[in-house]
């Protein structure tokens, strides 16, 4: 009974409802205001860079030209198969300098209907210079011929 | 109720909680500029631009020793010839980001072949600028200088003796991973029968081969290496 009759100390209660209400609107400001890492932009960033990082990769390891010169297609689609992520789309174009397609079979991983109606769609250029192959006449040698391809890689998350 | 708002006491934790709240607010707004810049500006991306730019340009100058050397070593102008029409289809390549590769051949050719007795090598030394002006990226500067050098250690002098020799790129670092279909041995129809590789007490790798005939002086002896590049060495007479 005391302690309800007692007078003092509701204006500190008071004032610490106050305060949580002014901390709480500062956080509820500034988390307005973070942006989500899910977004549309991040998502295309995210994409690129994974999609340069696995051209680069296999370039340094001297695999993309290799497979592309040796017009090896099937090895070149597993190699990018098992490096992406699983849920990950791949649509993969070889071209000349012209933009004719050098690659006969289509190289892609999931339905391609998917790069059609998804809004996010990663897109990466990285080209090739050439790559010593066996010459036609069986001698002791390479043929080198400067010989440039662009690869097109498509991404888009399944 | 009046006597809420006539109280003196207490305005300290308002005015502490004020200035902490403007706090937050401040350093969030911070973080939310430096975040979203550093975050939306694809750095990564913009690297590997330039690390693939930076890998086929080396990888062009090996494919020019390559060419060089597999057309028996009478065109040193390949290389010039590869790198001015790269230099052009680069723009082709990226037609948004402004590249321009510069280079500067070391010599006339850029390319340097030396053979004497028990030795040869084959070197290309290019030193590159590269301009993207999207990017900002003004007067990069790398400089590739594959090599390949053969010697030969050891001549047999019977059909039961191993013919030695080293093989060596830039830096004299040793080239591993060859195999006797590398190796070209010139002579009538040599032929490898016994192949093995082995460290020497200098720890230099030593391809060691046996053939089905004794060699007949001078002795010239091929290596292919994975790039495509191709010297050979002779002994004297």
């Amino acid at each position: 009974m005391r302690i309800i009759k007692k007078k003092k100390g509701q204006m500190r209660v008071i004032e610490a409802i106050l305060a949580s209400f002014i901390i709480i609107f500062a956080l509820a400001f500034v988390n307005f205001f973070t942006v989500n890492p899910s977004s549309e932009r991040y998502e295309t960033t995210e994409l690129n860079k994974l999609g340069y990082n696995v051209l680069h990769d296999l370039d340094t390891q001297g695999l993309l030209a290799y497979f592309i010169y040796n017009e090896d297609w099937e090895n070149l689609r597993n190699a990018i198969s098992v490096t992406l992520p699983v849920d990950v789309y791949f649509n993969l174009t070889v071209t000349y300098l012209n933009q004719t397609t050098r690659n006969q079979v289509k190289l892609h991983y999931g339905e391609l209907d998917v790069f059609n109606i998804s809004d996010v769609v990663s897109s990466i250029t990285y080209p090739v210079v050439g790559y010593p192959t066996d010459p036609t006449t069986p001698i002791f040698g390479k043929r080198a011929n400067y010989d440039p391809s662009i690869v097109i890689l498509q991404l888009v998350r399944g | 109720m009046n006597r809420f708002f006539k109280q003196k006491n207490g305005q300290f934790i308002i005015i502490a909680v004020l200035f902490i709240s403007t706090m937050i607010i401040s350093i969030g707004a911070l973080l939310y500029s430096t975040i979203t810049y550093y975050k939306y500006e694809p750095w990564e991306e913009y690297n590997t631009v330039i690390d693939g730019i930076q890998l086929n340009t080396r990888h062009l100058v090996e494919l020019s020793l390559a060419n060089y050397s597999n057309s028996g070593w009478s065109n040193p102008s390949i290389l010039k010839t590869n790198l001015d029409e790269w230099k052009r289809d680069l723009s082709k390549i990226y037609p948004s980001y402004g590249v321009s590769l510069d280079y500067q051949l070391s010599g006339d050719t850029g390319i340097q072949y030396e053979e004497i007795a028990f030795s040869s090598s084959l070197m290309a030394n290019v030193t590159f600028t590269l301009n993207i002006t999207s990017l900002g990226l003004t007067g990069y500067e790398f400089v590739t200088l594959p090599s390949l050098n053969l010697s030969i250690v050891d001549v047999p002098s019977s059909i039961d003796e191993a013919l030695n020799v080293t093989v060596t790129t830039s830096g004299d670092i040793p080239v591993f991973g060859l195999t006797e279909d590398n190796f070209y041995i010139m002579g009538g129809s040599v032929e490898i029968t016994d192949f093995v590789d082995f460290y020497d007490e200098t720890y230099t790798i030593i391809y060691s081969m046996k053939c089905d005939a004794v060699l007949t002086s001078p002795v010239e002896v091929r290596v292919l290496d994975q790039r495509g590049i191709m010297v050979l060495a002779q002994t004297g007479d």
